[in-house]
């Protein structure tokens, strides 16, 4: 049962119920009342008719023996009078024990008024014997009324004492049964009461308790549900859904977390593993000198450009420094790389030389020529050109680095576009591919502020261009 | 606590609630059957005939008998009958309840006939007005009345004399208790009585006096008349109580020499014959006589013709055995 439908059955059930007593006991006292006005109706209409016809005696004496002719109207008004409590006896509801004498009653009364009636007729006709029996008559008869009425009055209380009698037993036991029904509705409605607040309260209770256990944390808490079909047991039901729902959403996410961080991992291990650290730097300068001693300039003079592009890695990674330094870098980087390709490559250098002092930061552009010659341009075997140019813009300085080689396939051009702007999965078989391009693209960004721009065009067989358009940004 | 106890705890109280409230709905009701009986049903529906008996005395146990007749009669027949009568014996209050009786319009009268003067003027008023009237137990012979339901008196005092005459052996002196100086019926009884006596030159009246049917009056004067009349040893009383009276004032005087023959049988004078102390008694038939009065009065309302009287007979009980006869009819 819901809430809804048990408020809608228990409260009109209870006014109904307490109605339907006091119903009852208005009712019968109701009844008890008729009674008593019944009775008192009875014997107020036998007193009446005894009095109106002791009253009328005396008018009827004067009328007929000293022929006053004013009480004749006072006499006949009695007899109206009479007349009408007689209607009255003959319209009463009679009862089988006052039948006969009632009937006797009346009929004294038909008596009384004939004598009477006959006595003004005498009157009338000058007779003052037939005056004197008929009054005697009248006032024999009177006498009788008043007896009779005396003793209906009598029956009448003495018919009412076991009517009283039985009327006082059964409102005592109706009071005593009426005390019983109020206890029992009061305990009903306290019942109800409990029931009804119980049915709310105590599973939001529980409801509060889960919602506390979760605001700590405690997430693998469940509201306990009574399988009611009520509102809140549909509420309980929902909110242990949502709190599962939110369980699995934690655990994925969690998960999703784990993954995210093993791959950053591996990512920082390849990159480490792509900086030679101190050692290789040391060894370098100890073969440099070692290849001088030996004669071999050429070796040297290779190991010593290893060595400072080495340097350079490891001292000035976290610096920015000015366009002149990353251009000598580059330079330092082609000299070894030459020793490699020799003649193969031809290497550009188109360079404004009133932007040098443009800052960016460290080693920008020789991941970005190492990229164009790895995946470039490494397979020609003759006519590769690789190109640095920078210019002067409007804005700032345009660095612009090209090669004539391979070109990228398309998937990884819109990878490459990609990171541009955020953090990318590389996916595939060469993981660490474009790393270091990802990475020059990140650092810019967080550089500039995002003020920088850059393009990438590729072309599979073609060749690839990386444009970097930068804000202008000098020391000091 | 789960639904399912609340709802079995919620119908418990209901349950008691409807078992309470339906006794106090009948409780209710009860008050509302009190009250209508009371109230009545319909006005005074058109009526059966109304037949007032007037008693010589309410509550005297021949009355009762007589009363016991007329109302078995009056219920087989479908009147309403009213018996009245004076508590203790009082002619002028029969009187007046006879004058009531024809106030009230009723259809019918059965009325003891005390005292013919008395009674007649009123009988034929009544008679005048309409109203049939049977006279019972004693009659009001010259009254316009409508008959006579009772025991021939004359006939039941001769039976009474020659009970005495037969076993009261060769000399009685003979004192009468009777029931009332005024009463037609006692006279007749007397006179009855008294016509077998002097015909037999060994029995002889000694005193007469009268009881007005009072137990107590009856003791005191038996008493009297024993003291006075110690020669006396028979003694006759003529209305039912009167040889109680005697048999009570001949204990206190040891006088048990007394032969006492009594009138009507009660069931104290049926004790008495059975414990020897009353010879016999001559016995009435009050219930027949109460139910016949009824029966003829159904018949002039029926138009019938009705006797002129109606006599019941009498008979000489020496023990109750014989009481049997005159039992209730039905």
């Amino acid at each position: 049962m819901n809430i809804r439908r048990k408020l809608f059955l228990f409260v009109p059930m209870l006014v109904i119920l307490m109605s339907f007593v006091s119903f009852f006991l208005f009712e019968s006292s109701k009844k008890v009342q008729e009674s008593y006005s019944l009775m008192m109706d009875r014997i107020l209409l036998y007193k009446n008719i005894s009095q109106e016809t002791q009253e009328s005696l005396p008018f009827l004496n004067r009328y007929l023996f000293q022929n006053e002719e004013g009480s004749r109207p006072e006499l006949l008004s009695h007899m109206e009078a009479l007349k009408r409590y007689k209607q009255e006896l003959r319209l009463q509801e009679a009862n089988g024990e006052n039948n006969l004498p009632i009937r006797s009653y009346q009929n004294m009364i038909d008596t009384f008024l004939e004598q009477v009636e006959e006595g003004i007729e005498a009157a009338d006709k000058q007779n003052p014997s037939t005056n004197a029996s008929s009054y005697m008559d009248a006032q024999q008869t009177a006498g009788y009324i008043r007896e009779d009425g005396q003793a209906l009055v009598d029956l009448e209380l003495q018919q009412y004492r076991p009517v009283y009698q039985e009327i006082m037993q059964t409102t005592e036991r109706m009071n005593k049964l009426g005390v019983y029904l109020v206890f029992t509705v009061t305990a009903l409605s306290i019942f109800l009461a409990f029931w009804l607040s119980s049915s709310i309260t105590v599973p939001i209770r529980r409801l509060v308790t889960a919602a506390k256990h979760i605001s700590k944390g405690m997430w693998d808490t469940r509201a306990a549900d009574r399988n009611t079909n009520d509102e809140i047991g549909i509420l309980t039901r929902t909110f242990n859904q949502m709190l599962e729902n939110i369980q699995d959403l934690l655990a994925q996410n969690m998960e999703n977390l784990e993954k995210d961080r093993l791959v950053k991992e591996l990512e920082l291990k390849a990159l480490q593993s792509q900086i030679n650290p101190h050692f290789l730097f040391n060894t370098l300068n100890a073969i440099a000198k070692l290849a001088y001693i030996e004669g071999a300039e050429k070796t040297s003079d290779l190991t010593v450009s290893v060595s400072k592009l080495l340097r350079y890695n490891l001292q000035r990674m976290d610096q920015a420094v000015t366009l002149q330094d990353e251009v000598e870098h580059v330079m330092e980087y082609w000299t070894i790389q030459k020793a490699r390709f020799r003649d193969r490559i031809t290497f550009v250098k188109e360079i404004d030389e009133t932007v040098m002092d443009q800052l960016v930061p460290c080693l920008t552009l020789q991941p970005i020529i190492e990229n164009a010659l790895v995946h470039g341009i490494e397979e020609i075997e003759k006519g590769a050109v690789l190109k640095l140019r920078i210019a002067k813009e409007d804005q700032g300085v345009c660095v612009e680095i090209s090669d004539n080689g391979n070109g990228m396939n398309e998937e990884t051009l819109a990878l490459l576009q990609k990171s541009k702007e955020e953090e990318v999965v590389w996916k595939g078989k060469n993981k660490s591919t474009g790393l270091g391009t990802r990475n020059v693209f990140q650092r810019l960004k967080l550089f500039y502020g995002g003020a920088q721009s850059i393009d990438i065009k590729s072309q599979a067989g073609t060749g690839t261009t990386v444009i970097f358009h930068l804000p202008w940004m000098t020391k000091g | 606590m789960p639904d399912k106890k609340w709802m079995v705890s919620v119908i418990g109280l209901l349950l008691l609630f409807a078992y309470l409230f339906t006794r106090f709905a009948l409780e209710s009701s009860n008050i509302d059957r009190v009250v209508r009986q009371f109230q009545g049903t319909g006005t005074a529906q058109p009526h059966a005939h109304h037949v007032v008996l007037i008693e010589q005395e309410k509550s005297h146990p021949y009355w009762q008998i007589v009363e016991q007749g007329a109302t078995d009669a009056a219920h087989l027949y479908g009147l309403d009958l009213e018996p009245i009568g004076p508590i203790v014996t009082n002619m002028d209050e029969e009187i007046k309840l006879l004058e009531k009786a024809i106030a009230a319009k009723v259809d019918g009268i059965v009325v003891q006939g005390l005292n013919d003067s008395k009674f007649t003027p009123i009988i034929n008023k009544a008679v005048e007005k309409g109203i049939p009237v049977l006279t019972i137990d004693t009659d009001a012979p010259t009254s316009k009345r409508l008959s006579y339901v009772g025991t021939d008196n004359v006939e039941a005092g001769k039976v009474l004399g020659r009970l005495v005459e037969e076993k009261a052996g060769p000399h009685g002196k003979i004192g009468v208790i009777i029931g009332s100086a005024t009463a037609e019926s006692q006279q007749q009884r007397l006179s009855g009585f008294k016509s077998i006596i002097s015909q037999n030159p060994n029995l002889k009246i000694v005193d007469v006096r009268s009881s007005d049917i009072s137990m107590v009056k009856a003791i005191q004067q038996a008493s009297e008349m024993m003291t006075r009349h110690p020669e006396i040893n028979v003694m006759v009383g003529t209305s039912s109580t009167d040889a109680l009276g005697i048999l009570e004032a001949r204990k206190s005087l040891n006088r048990n020499d007394i032969r006492i023959f009594s009138f009507d049988n009660l069931q104290e004078t049926l004790e008495a014959l059975d414990r020897r102390e009353i010879e016999a008694t001559v016995a009435q038939q009050p219930y027949l006589m109460g139910y016949q009065s009824i029966r003829l009065l159904v018949d002039h309302f029926q138009g019938k013709s009705v006797p002129e009287s109606f006599f019941t007979t009498v008979q000489v009980m020496t023990s109750s055995g014989q009481a049997e006869k005159w039992g209730p009819l039905k």
